[in-house]
């Protein structure tokens, strides 16, 4: 016999059938309709988010929607969603207190009997974990500086703990007054985390030095269309797996897993403008072969070499380098006379080298011949404390005759001058006959090798965003060839 | 000896000389510290209450004497076999800084025990003869009466930027490190103090700032600076799951995580296995941590085994182990 029944809140199960106790609204219940199916609960952070089936229209019954119930003591909340809906997450509850929650399906007509459960939402006990780079010592007058940090509840908060020295507006902190600048970085409950032991960072604000006056000489934006390759004006991919003329290099020197193909280099088309350089694995039926067999991973290369070339002066680069342990991105340079002075003795600049194992980390290293001809290099880490690939970073070299210096956000990396090589000439400076170097800019995303290590074998793909490459000259050291 | 009194020692002659069990040099009467002409504090990691043990008031009245009035002491730790960063601010007594000036950072400071070893690209002072076998190297400090006493002090050379700062990069080369601390600004429960000399539990460096690369006693009691206790720590091992039951005649896998104090997955670290009680021997005797730190040893027991086995992960070289248990049954 079909029996209509007033809906009813309250039942004496955790979970199944409700007796019927009180009335909601004008619908009328019907034993007759499905009871909604699957219904689960699970709490959170002051939250509960119930599931459930979707229930089916039958010829009587077209759902129309679902209305869910929440109750604790004289507490009650009701609300009604859409026939499509299978969720819905109650907000603002009261952590580690009981609630019962009651769903019905309803038609223009009819609403069915009510499925119940209890949930009690919590606040979660994943824990939290903070970073904050270190902030670059600043000049009185300087522009704010932006900090970085990262936490897993993604909720950081930045504050002074010397206001007299220095102030914070959200994450750009300014420089006030000569001294120490102590800054914390927290981050508190919330979003299912406890709160982040916090990290304090200490930058100093000295007095300005002479100004130093740059001029833009040359630089990509990196503003082409969604897809485009960059300006072959500027840039020549590399290409292959370096095997085979021109390069004669297989592995690019270094065992190198990856195999270059031009169109991964593109521009990404954002707002932004980046260049975007995208290495992905590949299976056992690629049809690219590589000097171990078939290849293992895709990637690009362009470089700037016989279009730019570039003498001392200032060059830097804003990117987000390609996460996975085993990616290899960098941003360097070589001789331009590298065809007729083989590397080692043509020089080498890398403003930035990165290793997905060690996201925090970038590395600037000058290579070239020593006395003898042989392999030397001088370089140094510079561990940041953030990692890399979750956002933009500038990283730039200085250029003198006598010295090379890499920068991170325009905090010194390392520097090197002639004079610590034990050369009389070195490749960054004038030859024998007094005629200054060219170098030519490269960006690249290798994968493994010596330097990038193990590939993670769960490493599909990994991208390095070059958002720009800007040239200056620096008090008038600097300038730009064109070849 | 109590605690307080073990944590102290510095490494300086006056020091050692307070600690009469660990004496190894003549005595000398306390001399009480005044202020020093130069300062110098580490700004990179900025030490404070949240991620360093402050070991300042163990050393009022006692083994200060060694250092300028503003000495301060403090323990921190760092993850074994990690790339050590450490930037110190050099100024004069005024606060004015000291720019492009050669500076030092003393490591394994002399008669302090420390067991650690590390490689750096920086230049370096060493006066310990030829025991280091490069200069990159950084060697043990060795105490007690081995003929090589004191020979591990080494000091890093750099130069002070426009800000008076310098930074110093070494790598530790420790093959173990000790447990990984139950927090930050807690001394480890586990290790027995510093110095700690040749205890298994205990792997420590003692760092110094200074002006020169081997002060003498009288260039460092005018110096103010931070002295830092560096702990080189394990991975932390985190069982996924504390206990769980199984049935008897099947096999379980035991899924432990590695930490490193970033809370980052430690990966390449070897970890051995021990079983205690019921069921067969982990079927892997020690197992390398993947990309996201994970190890994982399967565990069979025979039919009709009942009871509780216990298997413990241990990162290779450590003393205490995480636990995670089986409850065999039918």
């Amino acid at each position: 016999m079909r029996i209509f029944l007033r809906y009813l809140t309250v039942a004496t199960l955790a979970i199944g059938f409700l007796g019927i106790t009180s009335v909601t609204n004008a619908a009328q219940v019907s034993s007759s309709m499905t009871k909604v199916k699957s219904f689960s609960a699970v709490g959170s952070d002051k939250a509960v988010t119930l599931k459930w089936a979707k229930s089916a229209s039958t010829s009587k019954f077209k759902i129309t929607g679902y209305q869910i119930t929440a109750t604790k003591g004289s507490w009650k909340s009701i609300k009604k969603v859409s026939a499509s809906a299978t969720s819905y997450k109650f907000t603002g509850l009261t952590n580690n207190s009981a609630y019962r929650f009651v769903i019905s399906s309803f038609t223009s007509k009819y609403i069915s009997l009510g499925m119940s459960l209890i949930a009690t939402p919590k606040a979660s006990n994943k824990e939290n974990a903070l970073e904050f780079g270190q902030p670059s010592d600043m000049y009185l007058g300087d522009p704010d500086q932006t900090l970085y940090g990262n936490a897993l509840s993604k909720s950081i908060v930045y504050t002074s703990l010397t206001p007299a020295k220095c102030s914070v507006s959200g994450n750009k902190v300014k420089a006030l007054a000569l001294g120490d600048c102590v800054l914390r970085a927290s981050s508190p409950a919330g979003n299912g985390y406890l709160a982040a032991v916090p990290i304090d960072r200490l930058l100093s604000i000295g007095t300005p030095t002479t100004p130093v006056t740059r001029t833009l000489l040359w630089s990509d934006e990196f503003n082409g269309a969604a897809g485009s390759a960059p300006d072959a004006s500027k840039w020549t991919a590399d290409l292959t797996d370096g095997c085979g003329a021109p390069y004669n290099n297989c592995g690019w020197g270094n065992t190198e897993r990856q195999y270059y193909l031009a169109s991964k280099n593109t521009h990404d088309g954002s707002s932004q403008g980046n260049l975007t350089i995208s290495a992905t694995r590949q299976t056992n039926s690629t049809n690219y072969n590589c000097y171990f067999g078939k290849c293992e991973w895709l990637s690009g290369k362009i470089t700037t070499y016989n279009k730019v070339g570039f003498t001392y002066g200032y060059l830097e680069a804003r990117m987000k380098l390609s996460p996975g342990q085993g990616s290899w991105p960098a941003f360097w340079m070589l001789g331009n006379n590298i065809a007729t002075v083989p590397w080692p003795a043509c020089g080498e600049l890398d403003i930035m080298e990165f290793k997905g194992t060690y996201p925090t980390v970038t590395y600037g290293t000058a290579h070239y011949a020593n006395s003898g001809g042989g392999h030397t290099y001088k370089g140094s880490t510079k561990d940041v404390g953030v990692d890399l690939s979750l956002d933009y970073h500038r990283y730039g070299m200085m250029w003198k005759p006598d010295e090379v210096s890499f920068y991170f956000n325009d905090a010194l990396v390392y520097s090197l001058q002639k004079s610590e090589t034990g050369l009389t000439r070195w490749p960054f400076g004038p030859n024998a006959q007094g005629v200054d170097p060219s170098f030519y800019a490269i960006f690249n995303l290798a994968m493994g090798g010596h330097f990038g290590g193990a590939i993670d074998p769960a490493l599909n793909s990994s991208t390095l965003n070059v958002d720009w490459v800007r040239y200056y000259s620096v008090d008038g050291l600097g300038k730009v060839n064109p070849r | 000896m109590n605690k307080t009194v073990r944590r102290s020692l510095t490494g300086a002659a006056t020091a050692i000389a307070l600690l009469s069990t660990i004496a190894i040099q003549p005595a000398h009467a306390y001399t009480p510290p005044v202020p020093g002409t130069s300062i110098m504090r580490m700004t990179a990691p900025l030490p404070g209450a949240t991620n360093s043990v402050n070991l300042t008031p163990d050393a009022k009245g006692k083994w200060d004497g060694a250092y300028g009035k503003g000495l301060n002491a403090r323990v921190m730790y760092m993850d074994v076999r990690s790339n050590v960063v450490l930037t110190f601010k050099y100024t004069n007594a005024a606060g004015l800084p000291y720019t492009n000036r050669t500076v030092y950072l003393i490591v394994n400071k002399k008669f302090s025990c420390s067991k650690t070893t590390f490689s750096t690209t920086q230049p370096t002072n060493y006066s310990g003869g030829n025991n280091r076998p490069s200069p990159n190297a950084i060697v043990r400090d060795w105490c007690g009466d081995q003929p090589q006493m004191g020979a591990g002090e080494t000091a890093i050379q750099a130069t002070t930027d426009a800000f008076g700062k310098a930074t110093f990069n070494m790598l530790n080369f420790s093959i173990t490190g000790e447990q990984f601390p139950a927090a930050l600004n807690k001394l480890n429960t586990y290790s027995k103090g510093i110095p700690c000399g040749d205890d298994v539990m205990c792997m420590q460096t003692t760092i110094a700032p200074s002006l020169f690369p081997h002060p003498t006693e009288a260039q460092e009691r005018a110096e103010d600076k931070d002295l830092i206790f560096l702990a080189f720590v394990n991975p932390k091992v985190t069982a996924s799951v504390a206990s769980q039951k199984a049935k008897a005649g099947t096999t379980k896998t035991v899924t432990f995580k590695l930490t490193n104090l970033a809370k980052k997955p430690v990966s390449g670290t070897t970890v051995v296995f021990e079983s205690f009680g019921e069921g067969g021997q982990p079927q892997e005797y020690s197992v390398i941590s993947n990309a996201k730190g994970i190890v994982s040893v399967r565990v069979a027991a025979p039919k009709g085994t009942v009871g509780l086995q216990v298997i413990r992960a241990k990162v290779y070289g450590a003393q205490i182990g995480t636990d995670s248990k089986i409850y065999w049954g039918k």
